[in-house]
């Protein structure tokens, strides 16, 4: 045990007999370990940046809707929000947030064009919750409450239809009765978002919209986020067991486009990362095996005293262990300084210019996770030291005449 | 030249730093030269699927119609120009489209569409519409009476094939344009916006309807592929502004694909940069160690008479022929992984349902050119290259009698 203990002392001594070849060695480990860690974090807050881009605009994580709305959305598909249970469901923590909606077909008048579109009414407050929309206003405001008799709508759809600001238009949609509602709106609000809500959709208050539409209290759709940590096929599950007369869906049927790209994101970013790792893994083994190769003269020197090979490879273990240790302490902490500037978002879009990104998943916002932490330290360090065995045993088995003799 | 021999030989006097050396350039330029072939291809097999679907490689439009397509922005001699179009190297297929907007009806039933009239057979060469029939038939030469419509508008509105349906909608001369057709096929594309709202009717009858006498709204574009009718299109553009007319490339048709992928990709590039990066940073780090490691050797050359300035390029020769080395190895693995690759496509499982959906096929193909295979491994020698004057600064620095006398 004291054998060990002085030989623990003598890595670490003989860590510092060659500053220089440590500080190398230490560099290729300390940069190694944090572009493991980033390439972790950047793929991760690029896939759930895209996939919030998808989703932050009027798809949420999930909706309930009437069945058959999907298919035919209009107004004669719809259903009165107070269901028993439902709404409690929603509320308790795995449902974290949700928006009522009115959402039905509609033709938009200017005085010059005529469109179709969707007319939403919603409830301000409660989008916000479940929408980027509401603060994608580019020109105006957002609606004021269910009860504003405004209308929102895409700065596109505004250039379509050769109105501005300020201007009235007038909408048409099918009623509850069959017939065709008509109602001018002043327009408040025009919102910059992807090029299919920029042109296509209209907002007003919730309450403007079932009036329109003479639907009383009943909505079209429910949009909902779960929070964080609960899985929204689970919540859909139990959304699902409350109202079993509706039709519940996940942003994962809602949205396939965008859940083929994370699935095939989630796969890229594996494959990444092992490669990262590959390469990070030759390249610290090829600079601890050189420092290991430089020393064959002094491990000869060693045996000559009479030291054995053994406690020669001990030695050799002890000192990887430590440097590779601190090495991936200043990773971590490096990285750790990296991102932490970087937590409130790192806007992409300087990298491609021009029209609508909205949508584009452009802004990423790094987070380390612990766990990620822990096992990319533990498995680097792990295979370092593992990895300094061989040319150590090497080392330590060239008979020191031999040893000695070696230039360099 | 004696030089370049020495800094090779040099190489091989350590074989293993040299090998794991070589190794982690191979590694990292063959993975380049896959990534960038299989990038590359995918964008590009999502570029042609989606413009495939309905918007054709390129358009030849009336001016203003891109931001404000209105029945009433004609091309007026369509014919003419279709011709002159074709005569581009480039441009094999050119469908005239009438496009307006109408209300269909169908029994109680009501919905806005788009309504397309389409030349058939250009059509169907042009759009993949007619491959995506799931009912009846597409349109033919000499239909008159007779429509295609989405599988959910027709859901939507109750149609069957055989069945007729009524539209009105504004013609050209602002008087009402209506007309009944019967439907002889239901074609579903996929994409929802598509398939709930469009009809697409014989050319000559909708320009009857719509009073366009003998006019067209645009002129969808085709060939044997997008690169082919990009390269069509500065003639297509004079040919356009001869006619006062205007030419839109994909990139204008689909500015928010064209977003989306510039992003991706340049995001993917800020990727390989810093891969790139981090490798010739571990690599240059092994070489400055054995740089430092060999003062002595370098130290008698000296003696022996060779400048140090001397000395300093061989070094930076050893660097480069490794990653020249490394490279040609890397792109010839790389570049054989990919040619076996575009035989047998890469099949990611789980994925080739979601794929199909979107008219993607269930395989995808990287597809290796020049630039995929060079611009990898041309970057990575570049970084080396560079970084490499650091050690050649260094070695260029040394004196002889102080070198000798270092130690190690």
């Amino acid at each position: 045990m004291r054998e060990q203990a002085l030989i623990f002392v003598i890595a670490w001594r003989s860590l510092w007999r060659n500053p220089r070849r440590t500080g190398i060695t230490l560099a290729v480990i300390v940069i190694g370990t944090w572009s493991i860690l980033g390439f972790r974090v950047f793929l991760d807050a690029w896939a759930v940046s895209s996939r919030d881009a998808a989703l932050r605009g009027l798809t949420a994580q999930g909706q309930i809707h009437a069945p058959g709305y999907r298919d035919d959305p209009d107004v004669d598909h719809r259903f009165a929000v107070p269901v028993e249970g439902l709404q409690q469901a929603l509320g308790s923590p795995p449902g974290a947030a949700w928006a009522v909606r009115v959402r039905v077909p509609a033709i938009v008048r200017s005085e010059y064009r005529a469109r179709p579109i969707t007319l939403v009414g919603v409830i301000p407050e409660k989008e916000t919750q479940v929408s980027d929309l509401p603060s994608a206003v580019v020109e105006g405001r957002y609606l004021s409450g269910a009860n504003d008799p405004g209308i929102v709508i895409g700065r596109d759809l505004a250039r379509r239809l050769q109105t501005r600001l300020g201007k009235r238009i007038i909408i048409m949609a099918q009623d509850a009765s069959g017939r065709l509602a008509e109602r001018g709106f002043v327009i408040v609000g025009l919102v910059g978002a992807n090029p299919a809500i920029e042109s296509g959709f209209a907002f007003t208050g919730l309450a403007t919209g079932q009036k329109l539409l003479g639907i009383g209290s009943d909505v079209s759709e429910v949009a909902f986020d779960v929070s964080p940590g609960n899985a929204v096929e689970q919540v859909a599950a139990q959304l699902r067991s409350e109202a079993p007369g509706l039709d519940v869906a996940s942003w994962k049927d809602l949205e396939p486009l965008a859940y083929t790209i994370e699935r095939f994101s989630g796969y890229y970013v594996n494959v990444w990362l092992l490669i990262v790792f590959v390469l990070m893994a030759i390249g610290i083994v090829n600079t601890v095996l050189m420092a290991v190769f430089e020393r064959t003269r002094e491990f000869g020197l060693l045996q000559a005293l009479g030291v054995r090979p053994g406690l020669i490879v001990l030695q050799v273990t002890f000192e990887s262990a430590l440097l590779i240790g601190i090495g991936v302490l200043a990773g971590v902490l490096l990285i750790v300084a990296t991102v932490t500037p970087l937590r409130h978002g790192v806007d992409l879009g300087f990298l491609a210019s021009g029209a609508e990104l909205f949508g584009a998943g452009r802004i990423l916002y790094p987070k380390l996770l612990a766990a990620d932490v822990v096992r990319a330290s533990l498995f680097v360090w792990i295979f370092g030291i593992v990895a300094t065995l061989w040319p150590a045993r090497r080392a330590a088995r060239v008979p020191p005449v031999v040893a000695m003799s070696t230039l360099t | 030249m004696i030089l370049a021999a020495l800094a090779w030989r040099n190489l091989w006097r350590r074989p293993q730093r040299t090998v794991l050396s070589l190794a982690s350039i191979a590694f990292t330029s063959a993975l380049l030269v896959f990534a960038l072939s299989y990038q590359l291809a995918v964008y590009g097999v999502m570029k042609e699927s989606s413009l495939r679907i309905f918007d054709g490689f390129a358009q030849l439009q009336p001016v203003g119609y891109a931001d404000d397509p209105s029945i009433d922005r004609t091309l007026d001699s369509p014919a003419r120009l279709a011709v002159e179009a074709l005569a581009l190297p480039g441009i094999r297929t050119a469908a005239l489209r009438v496009a307006g907007f109408a209300i269909l009806t169908h029994g109680e039933r009501s919905y806005g569409a788009a309504v397309a009239g389409v030349d058939s057979e250009a059509e169907s060469q042009v759009s993949s519409f007619a491959h995506t029939i799931r009912a009846g038939r597409y349109l033919e030469r000499g239909d008159t009476d007779a429509a295609v419509v989405g599988s959910v508008l027709a859901r939507n509105l109750g149609l069957e094939v055989g069945e007729r349906v009524t539209l009105f909608g504004l013609a050209r001369d602002g008087s009402i344009a209506a007309d009944a057709l019967r439907v002889v096929g239901i074609y579903g594309t996929g994409v929802p916006e598509l398939d709930r709202s469009v009809l697409e009717m014989p050319i000559a009858r909708a320009q009857e309807a719509f009073a366009m006498d003998g006019r067209a709204n645009v002129i969808a574009l085709g060939g044997p592929s997008l690169d082919a009718v990009n390269r069509a299109l500065p003639r297509l553009d004079a040919l356009a502004r001869r006619e006062g007319v205007e030419a839109l490339g994909w990139t204008r048709l689909e500015p928010a694909m064209y977003a989306a992928l510039a992003l991706k990709y340049a995001t993917s590039v800020l990727l390989y940069l810093t891969l790139i990066v981090v490798v010739a940073f571990i690599i240059l780090n092994t070489l400055l160690m054995s740089v430092l490691e060999r003062i002595r050797e370098f130290a008698l050359l000296l003696a022996l008479g060779l400048r140090p300035r001397a000395i300093g390029l061989l070094v930076w020769l050893e660097l480069l022929a490794l990653a020249s080395l490394g490279c040609a190895i890397g792109i010839a693995a790389g570049a054989a992984a990919t040619l076996w690759l575009e035989r047998r496509g890469i099949a990611i499982p789980g994925l080739q349902s979601l794929l199909a959906q979107f008219g993607l096929p269930p395989r995808l193909y990287p597809s290796l050119t020049w630039q995929s295979a060079t611009a990898g491994p041309a970057a990575i020698i570049s970084a080396i290259a560079v970084g490499g004057v650091v050690p050649w600064l260094r070695v260029s620095r040394l004196k002889a009698a102080s070198a000798l006398r270092a130690n190690g």
